[in-house]
Parts: structure tokens; sequence; C-alpha cells
């Protein structure tokens, strides 16, 4: 039986090669994704408290994050369910002003996994970037993330912009660390979720499927 | 000064080609790093070790970026550029206006000079020298970059609580706002701006959190804020007069607010304004402090409290409050808990008829022997003979 916290101290080091390699072994273990996963995401959050202990500074959290990416790409495949015919498209990204893309990308995988056609803008997405994707997919759901307290009010813009334009009833699903149900009240989101899985429940009931 | 100010139209391409170099070469003395000028639009202008080759359309808009965010976290931020490069950068600014850019970049590879394992370059500490030599050079609006420092401190700060909030459901503001209340008002009276500046944006976020776009219901709590923690300056030895006046001023800035994002603002000028008040009269506050700590020392001179006991009574530090309270007493913290112990016992024994063994116990004294010694000690005779000399006296 392997020990997932090789992976997550490899995560917290920005040990890429490590970090890959453990996840693929954890994957022929046959270990769920999920706790896969969860692995990861604890080495991101150790090294979040020691930035925030400013013991780590940005180079740290970069190296970590990009080795919890590509070892998150490892994983998509086993996430993704092939074969099935996708019941809508979404469109996802961070929003303006934004560079933190893990927490959305894991919720694009996760979507992905659930028979949605996802199209991802990346970071530091425009409202107009958001609007247009809409447009041009004929997107039925719209995820939005932020993790800084200071690009929330783009969320706002970009909500704003999203219902000025009456785009046929797409829906709008906002999360990340610094964003609540209340923000989403506030804001005019049709809603939160806090978590990736809970984002794929969300994202259905929001669509009507099941 | 520098000499963009001369200019009538400033424009970045007529900095002086000789401030540059003495700050490249200063800044390559310490670091591994190549260091430019741009344009606000990225356009590469001087360069110091830089990369050859002209920069593309998307590098150009990188380098333009990673301006921006210098200018808008106030202190250059490290960004990573999918060649492999690490890139910060200071704003050149006149006034308000940015005339373009000094960045500063490195290869991944030389962020772990001694290997994977070891300790990265302290790229923190590059970031905040940039910032510095350029401040230095008078090249950037210094007070500009340390505002959106302080903001971006107190984001961080808000991000935190509002972590926090997530974990722990906790129902009702005005519970909320109970619970750090207390703790406001005492930090305030010992006169402590940095940890009241972290509750007051605990309490901010709090509030803003659960009252949402109910913008009047904000402003009622905050009229109530501002309301205690006047009374507590006052409280504290603050001149009553002058917390009026304060008062007043803040509750007319108050009404003209009409945004959340002016209310931070406002109470931190609020909290600074106050301290300040207190600050005006240093010694009321402590001796204020420790005559709290005598009354409650008094009145739990049966219990066995101990130094730990009474600072934490009065929040402070255990050894600041020793200190403080040597300074204001003019006797340790010990001698006078078993003077006021003694004192305390001698009235009980002129006053009851107590025993001996009942005394002790209801002075705090947990052995009889140390009572006995201590009593010897501070009055000259044994409790015995002092019950006795006093009752021959009064007759
Ligand atoms: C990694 C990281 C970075 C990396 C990001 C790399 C990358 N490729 O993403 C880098 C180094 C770039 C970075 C930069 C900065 N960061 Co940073 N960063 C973090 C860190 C440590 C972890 C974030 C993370 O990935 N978590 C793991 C994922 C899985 O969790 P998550 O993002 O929350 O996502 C989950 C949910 O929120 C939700 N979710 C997320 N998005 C969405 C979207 C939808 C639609 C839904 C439904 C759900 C959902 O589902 C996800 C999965 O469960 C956090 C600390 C923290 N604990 O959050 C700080 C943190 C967010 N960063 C912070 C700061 C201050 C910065 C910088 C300003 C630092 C600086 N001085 O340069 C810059 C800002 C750059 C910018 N303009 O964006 C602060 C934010 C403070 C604030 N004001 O809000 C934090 C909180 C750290 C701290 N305590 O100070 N950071």
């Amino acid at each position: 039986m392997m020990d997932l916290k090789d992976l997550t101290e490899a995560i917290k080091t920005g040990n890429r090669t490590q970090a890959t390699s453990l996840t693929q072994e954890a994957l022929d273990a046959d270990l769920t994704p999920q706790s896969i996963l969860d692995a990861m995401v604890v080495g991101m959050d150790e090294i979040g408290d020691k930035f925030k202990r400013n013991e780590v500074f940005v180079p740290e959290m970069l190296i970590a994050a990009r080795a919890m990416n590509e070892s998150m790409a490892i994983l998509e495949p086993s996430l993704v369910k092939s074969g099935y015919k996708p019941l809508a498209t979404a469109v996802i990204g961070t929003v303006q002003g934004d560079l933190h893309d893990i927490g959305k990308n894991l919720v694009s995988m996760m979507w992905k996994g659930s028979a949605l056609n996802v199209i991802d803008l990346g970071t530091n997405v425009t409202p107009d970037k958001f609007v247009a994707a809409i447009k041009e997919h004929d997107a039925k759901l719209v995820g939005l993330s932020a993790l800084l307290t200071t690009t929330m009010p783009s969320m706002k813009a970009t909500v704003e912009a999203i219902k000025s334009e009456e785009l046929s009833d797409v829906k709008i699903l906002i999360g990340g660390a610094p964003v609540t149900q209340s923000f989403a009240d506030q804001i005019g989101a049709d809603g939160y979720s806090p978590d990736a899985a809970s984002a794929v429940d969300s994202a259905h009931q929001l669509l009507g499927i099941r | 000064m520098n000499s963009l100010e001369q200019l009538s139209q400033p424009n970045i391409s007529e900095l002086d080609r000789s401030i540059f170099r003495r700050i490249a070469q200063n800044y390559l003395l310490n670091w591994p790093v190549g260091i430019c000028v741009v344009q606000p639009d990225g356009q590469r202008l001087m360069a110091k070790n830089w990369w050859a080759g002209r920069d593309s359309v998307t590098h150009r808009d990188l380098l333009a970026f990673n301006v921006q965010e210098g200018l808008r976290f106030g202190e250059p931020t490290v960004t990573y550029c999918p060649d492999k490069r690490l890139y910060w950068a200071v704003p050149i600014m006149q006034n308000s206006k940015v005339l373009g850019g000094i960045v500063a970049g490195t290869e991944e590879e030389a962020l772990f000079p001694s290997g994977m394992d070891q300790p990265p370059l302290d790229l923190r500490k590059a970031c905040c020298e940039l910032r510095l030599m350029i401040e230095r050079e008078n090249l950037t609006n210094s007070a500009v970059l340390e505002k959106h420092r302080i903001d971006t401190e107190r984001e961080r700060e808000r991000a935190e609580v509002l972590h926090l909030l997530k974990l722990e459901d906790l129902s009702g503001v005005r519970q909320l706002y109970l619970r750090e209340e207390p703790r406001l008002l005492s930090t305030i009276r010992q006169g402590d701006r940095s940890e009241s500046r972290l509750i007051i944006n605990r309490i901010l976020t709090m509030i803003l959190h659960h009252a949402g776009d109910r913008f009047e219901l904000v402003k009622s709590f905050m009229m109530e804020l501002v309301a205690t923690i006047c009374r507590t300056a006052v409280e504290a030895g603050a001149d009553p007069e002058e917390m009026l006046g304060n008062n007043f001023q803040s509750m007319t800035a108050l009404a003209s607010i009409r945004s959340m994002e002016q209310l931070a603002p406002w109470l931190h000028a609020v909290l600074e304004r106050t301290m300040d008040a207190i600050a005006a009269h240093p010694d009321n506050t402590s001796s204020m402090i420790i005559t709290s700590a005598i009354t409650f020392m008094q009145q739990h001179l049966h219990e066995p409290i101990g130094r730990d006991d009474v600072a934490m009574a009065v929040d402070l530090s255990p050894s600041h409050f020793s200190r403080l309270f040597k300074h204001h007493v003019g006797q340790g913290f010990n001698q006078t808990l078993v003077r006021m112990r003694v004192d305390h016992a001698a009235e009980l024994l002129i006053k009851t008829r107590m025993s001996i063994g009942q005394i002790a116990h209801a002075s705090g004294f947990k052995e009889q022997g140390y009572f006995a010694k201590s009593f010897h000690r501070l009055m000259g005779q044994s409790p015995r003979s002092y019950r006795q000399h006093q009752a021959n006296c009064m007759a």
C-alpha cells in the first residue's frame, strides 16, 4: 500500500518529477482519484499556511502549483469518462486580475467527468471574454473563480456583464476561497459551491440534469 | 529630483541612462538577474544582462502586466512566464501617472542555486530591494506604493477571516461582534495598535459578510462601535473633551460615507485618532490596568492565583505585566500578593473567631507553615500572638 504522504510532500516542495510519478503510481495502485486529489490539496494548503506565516514566498507557491497542475493532468483521464455525449457546454475561468487557477482546474476536471463539455478560458479573464465565449459556444453554465478578496469585485462585474446581455438562460456558478453563499446572493449569481465535488452537484441542479 | 520631473510631458524614454545604469549595476551586484526599463505597454527601452532577441507580443504584455501588479500590490510580485523565467517589477511614476516600469527577471534554474532541496533565492528580499532602490532615485510614487502595500496586507487579513468564517458556522452577527468587542476594547486600553487594527478588520469583515448590502444596518453597527471605542478611550485616560470632539467628527464623516469601500479607511482613521488620544496620557492607561489587576487580586485572594492568572485577567503578557506592576507599585508581584494575603489574614484575625488554619486557607495560603512564616516576617509576630495583642489593645 503506497503512502500518499509522499505525494503531499512532493507537491509541497514543488518536486514535479516526483509528484507526477507518485500520482501515476497511486493510480496504478488503484487508489481513488479523489483520495489522490485530497493528498495534493493538503500539500497546497500547507504551503498556503507557510506563506501566511512568511515562511515561503511566491516562487515556492508557484512551483508547488505547477507540480499540482501537472499531477492533476495525469489524473484527468481517469476522471473524465470518455464516450459520453456531453449534456451541455460550460465555460469556466478565473476572473480578471486573478492568476490562481488550481481550484478552477479542479472544478473544470470534475465537470468534464460529469458529462459536461468544458471550455476553459484560463486566468485573468475579462468580463467581455466570458460573454464572448458564452455566445460562441452557446454555453448553459458559467463557472467563475476568484481567490483574492480584491478580485471579488471583478466577479461582480462579470456577473453584471453576463446578465446585461440577456443570454438565454445561462446559469452562473461561483467559487473560490474568499467567496461565500451570501456573496453569491449579493451579486446575483445563481449558485455557489464550496468545493469541486459539490460544484458537480450544483451544476447538474442548475442545468436540471437528473 | 529625477530628470523626469523637469519635463512638462513626462515620458519614460527621457529617463536618464546614467540613472538606469546606476540602478542596474547596484542591483546586479546582489542578484543573478536581468533588468530592463519598459514602457507602459511592455516595450523594452534599456536593458542590462537581458536575454537576447526581440520580445514577442505576449511577452510584452506580460512585462506590462508585471508593472501593473507591482503598482497594485505596492511591492513587486513575482510572476511566472511560460518561457521558464520569473519576473518582478516596480512602476516608474510621476504623481499618479505610470510612465512605465523597471522589470527584473531570472531563469527558473537560478532560483535554486544549490539544489531543489536547498532554500531558494530570497526573492522577497530581491523584490523589496528593487523597490527601495527605485524609491531612493525618486522614480516612483512611494506614498502610493505604501498605501497599496497596506491595503494588500489588510485584504490578506480579511481573506483569512473569510476562510475562518467559512470553516466555522456561526450564526448571528451580533454574537460574533460581542465576542470580538471585549478583545478590541482591551487592546485599545493597552495601546496595542497593531492588534487593535487586526481586530477592527475582523469585525469589519464579519459585519460586511453578514449584513450583505444592507448598508444602513452596517452604519448602525459602526455608530455603536465608535461610541464604545470612545467610552473606552476615556476610561483609559484620554481627555473626555477631546474624545467628544473626535466622536462628533467621526459621526459627521460617517454620514457622508456611501459605500462599503470607504468604511474601512474611515474606521481605521477613527482608531488611529483614538489611540493618539490615549497615547497622550500614557501613565493613566497603565495605572488603570494595574488598579484593575489589584482589584482582581483582592477579589481572588482566597484562591491560589499567581502572576499568570492576573496577567491574563488584564490581558497582558506575563512578562509585560510584571514590569508594569513593579513600575507602578514599587515592589514585585509576588511580594505584593503575599503582603495582601497577610493583610487580609490580619483583618480576619481581629474581626472573626475563625481558627488560624481557616484564616490561612481563606487568605489563599495553601500551607499553614508558610502562612505562619510569611505572617511573622511581615508583622513581626506570629498570628496567634498578633490576635492576642490586638484583643488586649482593644480591651
Ligand atoms: C497557490 C497560491 C498562489 C499561486 C497560484 C498558482 C496557480 N497556478 O494557481 C501564485 C504564486 C501565483 C499566487 C500569487 C498570489 N497570491 Co496566492 N495563494 C495560493 C494559495 C497558497 C493556494 C491556492 C490554491 O490553489 N488552493 C488549492 C485549491 C484546490 O483550492 P481553491 O483554490 O480554494 O479551490 C477550491 C474551492 O475554492 C472551489 N473553487 C475554486 N474556484 C471555483 C470556481 C467555481 C465555479 C466553483 C464552483 C468552485 C471553485 O473549489 C476548489 C476545489 O475544491 C492560497 C492560500 C489558500 N489557502 O487559498 C494563496 C492566496 C490565495 N494568495 C494570496 C496572495 C496575497 C497572493 C499574491 C497577491 C501574493 C503576492 N504578493 O504576490 C499573488 C496574487 C497574484 C494574482 N494577481 O492573482 C492570498 C490572498 C489574500 C487576499 N487578498 O485574498 C492567499 C489567501 C494566501 C494568504 N493567506 O495570504 N498564489
